[in-house]
């Protein structure tokens, strides 16, 4: 897997050495065969369909709602600037969909260390002005619940617990991380292990409390 | 399964599929129907961003002149005015908005991030405090358990000490989560002193102070601020009985726990302008033919203007017309860059138009 730093200089470095055979629009259209222009607004529908679900997918790797946006921009940018620079790189990139969400979710685990911090007070309790539909609030109780578990897996597991809740399979997940099918599912099931025992006792606590 | 009551005494692979499953639909439908993409990251692909390149320069010029201001405010924010820091932030965020989105949306969007929330910490400061929310106290003293359970599984002392700040960043942000918890559950304990929330935030608290009473953390780069809110949580232990009393004074911890908060908001909006400086001051500024002359440029700021690029036919105002042209050096015939104020004066007056 090439890439590895998200924020790299070089574009070029961020695509995936391994790529699934997604058909996509995307990748579909290089920009050797479409104007610019048609390649934008292809990209443009590409951005308006997967940002939102890929700000979700950050979050249920464990990040704060501010911090995901952070990382989906990023990798938004990535591409884009990928197309401008580097067409022929973005070309090879089959499965635009889960190469969006692991740059992003490279994004929100690399450096600074405010990307690792786990979500705090402010995020819940303070309206965040830049975007005033965005209350963390509206999620339930039960929710923050999981997204918390979530967030105290390891990378590695929280990635694939994220792609898998989104519905990709272990042979996808594996051709974008880089890793084989087997260790997608030794994860996987690591993370279920891990999680069963901390939402246990999380509602354990509950009922303590609630005697 | 939707009930956490389902889940109590054992969870099954089921139990967490269903668990699974229900967190996800709620997360992808609220970040779905709370997102969009950014304006600026469509701006940046717009064709026609690339046009006009002299007004975009001198819109970069005063950006960057903006954003000096704002990174000197943000370097002592106690000598300055909440509404003068505000002003500032304001008036880049909206200038960038208006004028430099598809330069640089990233460290702008991450600003205006930082800065809406600085502002909100403002207007929570503001705000009506007889209106504490409960369930939110509830739910953040239970995140703190879940964290605080996590650090004693890590030991948190070994992690300290060998040097693994993340743990310790995490517990102290936990403190100031339980600071906050605690001070709007002593809101709502006035009428309600057996309060579940007001007793799981106590707890807490005091399982923070003992796991966290170490003598050294002073000593570490955090240190200073594990300290304080270290000391508020144990001023907050402390003063628990003395919070049932049918009128007690919450104002200074909402104060503390506020201004802790925007402390931090402050420094994370002040590291955002410091990249945000960088990112004008590494772009490409052509004014080559512009009429400057209206431009507000100060003596003692002309650093704004490094690498600016400008031609014969450009018109500075005249009061920093002949620094500009000592600044400058020739970079192709009919044209100039200046340059970085701290290089040797490299220029051949001679060459420079008159």
């Amino acid at each position: 897997m090439a890439c590895d730093d998200p924020a790299a200089g070089d574009p070029g470095s961020c695509v995936p050495d391994r790529i699934y055979p997604d058909q996509s629009a995307l990748s579909t259209c290089p920009a050797s065969m479409a104007s610019m222009a048609a390649t934008r607004e292809t990209f443009i529908e590409f951005t308006d369909r997967e940002w939102g679900r890929v700000v979700g997918c950050v979050i249920l790797a464990g990040a704060s709602r501010p911090q995901a946006e952070d990382a989906v921009q990023e990798a938004f940018l990535q591409a884009w600037r990928l197309i401008e620079q580097r067409p022929d790189a973005w070309e090879k990139v089959r499965n635009p969909r889960g190469w969006i969400r692991v740059v992003a979710l490279r994004a929100y685990r690399r450096p600074p260390e405010t990307r690792r911090e786990p979500p705090t007070m402010s995020a819940d309790v303070l309206p965040d002005l830049a975007d005033p539909r965005s209350d963390p609030a509206e999620l339930t109780a039960q929710t923050r619940d999981v997204v918390a578990a979530l967030g105290w897996l390891p990378d590695d597991l929280a990635a694939v617990m994220a792609l898998s809740m989104e519905g990709f399979t272990s042979a996808e997940i594996g051709e974008v991380l880089g890793v084989t099918d087997q260790q997608v599912r030794d994860w996987r099931k690591q993370a279920r292990g891990m999680l069963k025992r901390r939402l246990a006792r999380t509602y354990e606590q509950d009922r303590r409390r609630a005697r | 399964m939707t009930s956490s009551e389902e889940h109590r005494d054992e969870l099954t692979d089921g139990g967490l599929d269903d668990l699974l499953s229900s967190a996800a639909d709620d997360v992808m439908n609220h970040a779905v129907n709370t997102t969009a993409p950014t304006a600026a990251l469509l701006r940046l692909m717009d064709d026609d961003a690339s046009g006009d390149p002299p007004s975009r320069g001198i819109a970069v010029i005063m950006q960057r002149s903006i954003a000096r201001q704002l990174d000197r405010v943000l370097d002592h924010p106690r000598a300055f005015a909440l509404d003068r820091i505000l002003y500032h932030a304001g008036t880049i965020v909206s200038g960038i908005d208006r004028d430099l989105g598809f330069i640089i949306p990233s460290p702008a969007f991450n600003l205006a991030r930082a800065l809406g929330r600085a502002s909100a910490v403002v207007h929570a400061l503001d705000r009506d405090r007889g209106r504490p929310d409960l369930n939110r106290a509830r739910e953040l003293a239970r995140s703190f358990a879940l964290a605080l359970d996590d650090s004693r599984d890590r030991d948190i002392y070994r992690s300290v000490v060998s040097g693994r700040a993340h743990d310790l960043t995490r517990a102290l942000r936990a403190a100031r989560d339980v600071g906050f918890a605690l001070a709007v559950a002593h809101a709502q304990g006035r009428g309600s002193p057996t309060s579940l929330a007001v007793e799981e935030a106590f707890d807490c608290a005091r399982d923070l102070a003992w796991n966290l009473g170490f003598d050294d953390a002073s000593s570490r780069d955090i240190g200073d601020d594990l300290a304080r809110a270290l000391d508020h949580t144990r001023e907050l232990v402390r003063s628990g009985p003395r919070t049932f009393p049918p009128d007690p004074d919450l104002e200074p911890d909402l104060d503390l726990a506020r201004s802790l908060q925007l402390e931090q908001d402050l420094i994370r909006a002040h590291g955002h302008v410091r990249g945000l400086i960088t990112a004008l001051q590494t772009a490409t500024v052509d004014v080559s033919g512009a009429d400057l002359q209206d431009l507000d440029l100060d003596l003692d700021n002309l650093d704004i203007l490094a690498g600016v690029i400008w031609s014969e036919l450009t018109r500075w105002p005249p009061e920093v017309a002949d620094e500009v042209w000592a600044r400058s050096r020739p970079i192709r015939e009919g044209t100039w860059q200046v340059m970085d104020g701290t290089e040797p004066d490299s220029v051949d007056r001679a060459t420079v138009p008159g």
